[in-house]
């Protein structure tokens, strides 16, 4: 017979005030496990905890029921106590009899003892059959995979490679940069990204434990928490990357040139063979396959030709690393909705309208046009510009539901860069909020208003059309009720934000979710923003949700600093609450295996039955509702345990 | 006293004194934890639930409902969190797939479906869990003891 | 492209004998290296799948014996489940029998791929008993059938399967007035020296299905009416078990109950001699042996979502229960809330190893 020992916590009042701990006392010794039961009037206390040690000593107790408040408290209290006097912490169960049983049924005390006395006799059926279990301790890999080179990859990255681990940042376009490489000026400081992302670029370049993978994608994730393992797909750039010296000669003779550039967002165009922007870090050139004449038809091949570095082969040299990783920080930031939307604002349709992002390029000095203001259609200098913010966004009944976010402030910030530019000319801005709760957000806006005498229209813009070389804007003014038409030259769409493409896809291989919108989820949105639920996975900068570049930076560290905590150890330590399989009794016919989001159990194709990694088990026990046969259990959450808590609860005390 | 007369209060027959015995298997990371906030709220509600803390709605074995209504709980009550937040992912929606089965077969062989009870409710939603619990044990006192005990 | 073909039923030839002296010819020439048949034992008493390798001894041997004493998708289990045989099977199977065999495929117990599926039009069956009955009176069990329908086993009349649902070759009897069998096969090695089917011999099979299919469902309509007036409520399921003996013998007959061992007869149903006394004590009486109602129900939990309706539980009873009919008439209830039809198709997902986000509310 089992040796349990109860202990019974009066909680000052909290609990004795309602619940009879004399008569629990006495109902709960009549079990015939139960071998001590005895109370106090604060069990978490210094001499509390040392009674329930003295006890376990004293009388060689092999399990304990503690009876006090929820095991959200406390259980890791008691437990930590009792492994101190050698009985396994697992052997302990909290028995809730204050958040369950005496604060909600105050004015029922002898219910509400009845309830506290088959709470804690329920509790001893489960711990008289638990087993002893030790933490599982995993080796730990010390080294990070950050997906996705913008201003959050390159920060973390930074920042975990500063911590002395190993980081491979991995980016799908040919150079780091993300979003934030492709802007003008930054709200609201106004600074430009050639003088505070570049330097940053160069540092993650050259830093010795930074390798970047650009050009590169994920293939797969394997494994868990501290040992993942990761398929790197180098893409195919055609180009010998040891050689190629980033000296751009290809470009100049590359004669397919009327390719839009994507760093240029469709303002500019690019060779087949390029470089994306000459900040680019890696600065090594690319042979877009998709257009070069040579991969094509097999014509031309100037390029292999003119190379000084003898780069150029033409051959499809895609390889697949495989990376040993310990943490994963996903940084994949968003897009704009693509362009082949807002038909209705003549964009596509009407070339002077254009997006925020590409304004940005018509204002950034590195931009097709050197920072002169121009209209695409016929170069001139736009004397009237209507800004329409929330294009897309808040939107739920055509697009999105939510906030774009940094729209408000960056089209602010072009009507004021617009201003700087043109100084004659006139900005109008419809919007239907300004949100501007960043620091300096505010005041940024003001000055736009005074300083720079932008016009802000509070209304929704119902058409965009073109006139005799210009655009006609129709609106109305919500707070004056006044229909507005007006005669611009350009006009420029806050469009909304979304996740960026693929982002499900590869979701799906991390075994992370997200939202109906694409945006990464995380583990808790206020509590834990830079956690996922799948262990050792992280999200930084706007692959969670639509940021300016303080608060990316500001979740790129804080995901950084979790995964160097994580991996500042040589092992972690799991809970031991994990699935197992009876391999006499299983059957293989893999419904745990369909149930386990972590794919943690899974039939063995050569045993033909199910097999537990202790890593990925996150303990959910799901497998073992779902196993038909039994075969599959949660540890410490055996069937029979959980049918004699039924029975106590149904019957009365199980054994007599 | 012994259990048949403690139990006495199962047995008895439908009427005002009648007090029902209500099985709760409850998630960890939300129904159980309302269950904390409603008692750390005071709010009052009838004694009648019996907890069973689970990992997740997902672990809730067919077999623990039925045994438990088989076995002499006049209803029992699932609580897990809503569907998107659960902690393991999906194991809400398997659970609703897998005991919607269970209502299903009592429904069937009209066993008295109405005594299992499936909700959601979060770890905020306290007042959420005082609101069901009542009503439960308020509908469970009302269908009177359950035919399906030592059937 | 499926062909369609014909055998046909010569003098002195029943088309038992005439398709198996096809399937004879597939294993002589080697386009087939096994066939899994049922066959007769005890001198025609009865018929159990049989495993022949060697064409000579197919002589006893009926592809459409009118009696199916195990499930033969449990046999094609035990046959491909550890590792498939090498060579080509051909597996003889009745559609309730591939309904079984499509259901354990996807719960990896079949590996239908692994085997020649000959699927069988099937007119319904008889129980073992009655089968064994008839012949030990000196009756012919097929005139018998004709004579007194009902002699079909229930689940046979209320049979979903009339139609030969997954094959690699068919060998369909329905509408051929006895004269020619079917074969319909998109492979030419199964089809070899067959002619092709005349007109209307297709046309006439697809009526006579449905007007079969017409009177099953009416059968079924007819049993459900009984379900709903009898096996109704606590009182309802007592009575239609009261006199189980809790063998397990349904469970251990069912195709679909595939566990090495069941949940039901584990050690999580043996009881302290105390906990017996506790319920006696709180019940008044217990029931020896303890767990029939929660066997019953809980194993309807585990698998009604798969039952294919074969009514081998009910025939394994030896008490006589009807425990088809009622796991019948659950899976009809619980199967299409997953819009689910087990034993239909190997791509529909098994209902519980799948979910939707936005399903089943409210609860
Ligand atoms: C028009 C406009 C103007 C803005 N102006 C300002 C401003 O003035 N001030 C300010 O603070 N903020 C501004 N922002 C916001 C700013 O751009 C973002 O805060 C910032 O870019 C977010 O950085 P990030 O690294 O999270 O994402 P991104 O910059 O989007 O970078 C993500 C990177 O991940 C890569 N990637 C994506 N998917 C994959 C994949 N599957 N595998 C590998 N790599 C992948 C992408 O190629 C990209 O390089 C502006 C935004 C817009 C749209
Ligand atoms: S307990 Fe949960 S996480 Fe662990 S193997 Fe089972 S289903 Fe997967
Ligand atoms: S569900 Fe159970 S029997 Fe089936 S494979 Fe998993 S552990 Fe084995
Ligand atoms: S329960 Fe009965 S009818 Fe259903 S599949 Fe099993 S044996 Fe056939
Ligand atoms: S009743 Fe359940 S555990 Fe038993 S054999 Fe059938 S599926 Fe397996
Ligand atoms: S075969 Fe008949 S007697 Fe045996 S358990 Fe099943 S229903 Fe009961
Ligand atoms: S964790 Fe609460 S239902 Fe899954």
């Amino acid at each position: 017979m089992p040796r349990i020992g109860v202990f019974v916590c009066h909680c000052g009042l909290n609990i004795a005030a309602t619940v009879d701990i004399a008569k629990v006392i006495d109902r709960v010794s009549q079990h015939p496990a139960v071998a001590h039961a005895e109370d106090y009037i604060f069990m978490c206390s210094d001499p509390g905890q040392l009674l329930v040690q003295g006890k376990i000593q004293e009388l060689g107790l092999d399990g304990l029921v503690m009876a006090n408040c929820s095991p959200t408290l406390h259980e890791r209290t008691f437990r930590n106590a009792a492994a101190l006097v050698g009985l396994n912490p697992y052997l302990v169960e909290i028995a809730n009899i204050r958040e369950a049983v005496s604060w909600p049924h105050m004015k029922e005390p002898e219910r509400a003892t009845e309830k506290a006395i088959e709470i804690i006799l329920a509790t001893v059926e489960k711990v008289r059959q638990n087993t002893e279990l030790h933490t599982i301790k995993v080796p730990v890999t010390h080294s990070v995979m950050i997906i996705g080179g913008g201003v959050a990859g390159i920060q973390a990255a930074l920042d975990c490679a500063d911590a002395g681990l190993e980081v491979h940042l991995v980016e799908r376009t040919s150079s780091i940069g993300g979003m934030m490489a492709s802007l003008s000026e930054t709200f609201p400081t106004l600074d430009c990204p050639q003088c505070i992302l570049t330097p940053k670029m160069t540092q993650a370049g050259k830093h010795p434990n930074i390798r970047i993978h650009a050009y590169s994608e994920i293939e797969e994730v394997s494994g868990f928490v501290g040992n993942f393992q990761a398929k790197v797909r180098h893409k195919a750039t055609y180009i010998d990357w040891s050689k190629c010296t980033g000296c751009g000669v290809c470009m100049t003779v590359c004669p397919t040139k009327k390719i839009p550039s994507e760093y240029n967002h469709g303002m500019a165009n690019r060779t087949a063979a390029y470089i994306p922007f000459p900040q680019a870090v890696p600065n090594r050139a690319v042979i877009d396959d998709k257009n070069c004449l040579w991969l094509l038809k097999g014509k031309c091949g100037i390029c292999a030709k003119k190379c000084p570095a003898e780069a150029i082969h033409y051959e499809d040299n895609t390889e697949i690393e495989e990376l040993e990783i310990g943490a994963i920080i996903v940084a994949t930031g968003m897009e704009v909705l693509p362009v082949e939307h807002f038909g209705e604002y003549g964009l596509g349709k009407i070339p002077d309208v254009v997006t925020g992002i590409q304004f940005e390029r018509l204002l950034a000095p590195s931009g097709p046009t050197a920072g002169k203001v121009q209209r695409p259609s016929d170069g001139t200098e736009p004397k009237e510009i209507a800004f329409l913010q929330c294009i897309g966004s808040r939107d739920p009944a055509n697009y999105k539901p939510y906030c774009s976010k940094v729209c408000c402030m960056y089209t602010g910030k072009q009507a004021m860069l617009y201003k700087h530019a043109v100084h004659d000319g006139q900005a109008f801005v419809f919007y239907i909020d300004i949100r501007s709760d960043g620091k300096g957000y505010e005041e940024f806006i003001q000055r736009a208003m005074e300083e720079e005498k932008v016009l802000y229209i509070r209304g929704k813009v119902s058409k965009v059309f073109e006139d005799e070389g210009k655009i006609v804007v129709w609106g109305t003014d919500t707070l004056t009720g006044k229909w507005i038409e007006l005669r611009v030259d350009m006009v420029v769409l806050a469009t909304a934000a979304v996740a960026s493409s693929g982002v499900n896809e590869l979701a799906s291989k991390l075994r992370i979710t997200t939202d109906e919108h694409g945006w990464l989820k995380e583990a808790h949105l206020k509590l834990q923003p830079v956690e996922t639920l799948t262990a050792g996975i992280y999200l930084a900068g706007a692959a969670q949700f639509v940021k300016d570049i303080s608060d990316t930076v500001a979740q790129a560290s804080g995901a950084a600093a979790k995964a160097i905590a994580l991996l500042s150890k040589d092992h972690l330590e799991r809970v031991p609450i994990i699935a197992c399989v009876d391999q006499d009794l299983c059957v293989g016919c893999g419904y745990c295996e369909t149930f386990c989001a972590y794919g943690a159990i899974a039939v063995d194709p050569v045993t033909g039955k199910a097999e537990v990694n202790e890593g990925l088990c996150e303990g959910c026990g799901g497998c073992a509702a779902h196993c038909p046969s039994g075969a599959a259990t949660l540890t410490n959450y055996g069937k029979k345990q959980v049918f004699d808590m039924i029975t106590t609860f149904t019957n009365g005390q199980v054994v007599q | 006293m012994t259990d048949k007369d403690r139990k006495g209060e199962g047995k008895a027959a439908a009427g005002d004194d009648f007090e029902p015995v209500i099985v709760g298997f409850f998630c960890n990371w939300c129904t159980a934890s309302a269950a904390d906030l409603a008692g750390t709220s005071r709010m009052q509600y009838p004694p009648n639930v019996r907890p069973i803390r689970v990992m997740c709605t997902g672990s809730v074995d067919t077999s623990f409902v039925l045994r438990a209504l088989l076995e002499g709980a006049d209803g029992v009550m699932v609580g897990g969190c809503h569907p998107g937040d659960c902690h393991y992912v999906t194991g809400n929606y398997r659970a609703r797939r897998r005991l919607t089965g269970v209502i299903k077969i009592l429904e069937a062989l009209a066993l008295d479906p109405e005594r299992f009870r499936f909700e959601w409710i979060s770890a905020s939603e306290g007042a959420k869990f005082v609101k069901v619990v009542t009503e439960f044990t308020e509908d469970i006192k009302r269908m009177g003891p359950s035919p399906l005990k030592g059937l | 492209m499926a062909e369609e073909r014909i055998i046909k039923v010569g003098k002195g030839e029943t088309p038992s004998t005439a398709a198996l002296a096809h399937l004879e010819q597939l294993l002589t020439s080697g386009h087939l290296d096994g066939l899994m048949i049922p066959m007769s034992m005890g001198g025609g008493r009865t018929f159990m799948h049989v495993l022949v390798t060697d064409p000579d001894a197919l002589a006893d041997a009926d592809p459409f014996a009118p009696v199916m004493p195990v499930n033969g998708g449990t046999s094609v289990s035990r046959l491909t489940k550890l590792e498939a045989p090498s060579g080509r099977i051909g597996v003889v199977l009745r559609p309730c029998e591939i309904a079984a065999a499509i259901e354990l495929h996807k719960l990896l117990q079949v590996r239908l791929g692994d085997v020649v599926v000959i699927g069988v039009d099937c007119p319904g069956t008889i129980s073992v008993k009655d089968h064994i009955d008839l012949v030990d009176a000196g009756k012919d069990p097929l005139s018998a059938v004709a004579e007194e329908p009902g002699l079909l086993r229930e689940a046979c009349m209320t049979c979903d399967w009339t139609r030969v649902q997954y094959h690699d070759m068919l060998l369909g009897t329905f509408g051929s007035d006895g004269t020619h069998v079917i074969v319909v096969s998109e492979d030419e090695t199964l089809l070899g020296g067959l002619d092709k089917a005349p007109k209307g011999a297709l046309e006439a099979r697809e009526s006579t299905i449905e007007k079969i299919e017409d009177i099953r469902v009416k059968t079924t309509e007819a049993v459900e009416k009984e379900v709903d007036e009898h096996l109704q409520g606590p009182e309802g399921v007592a009575r239609h078990w009261e006199t189980c003996i809790v063998c397990h013998n349904c469970m251990e007959q069912c195709p679909v109950c595939y566990c090495n061992e069941c949940f039901f007869e584990s050690q999580t149903f043996r009881y302290e001699g105390d906990k017996m006394m506790l319920w006696a004590r709180n019940r008044g009486s217990l029931d020896m042996p303890t767990d029939k109602a929660m066997f019953h129900l809980g194993r309807m939990a585990h698998m009604v979502a798969t039952c294919i309706g074969c009514g081998m539980c009910t025939q394994a009873c030896p008490v006589g229960i009807n425990v088809g009919r009622a796991f019948k008439y659950v899976a009809s209830r619980v199967q299409p809330v997953y819009d689910y039809k087990a034993g239909r198709s190997v791509d529909d997902p098994l209902p519980q190893a799948t979910y939707l986000e936005d399903e089943l509310e409210p609860r």
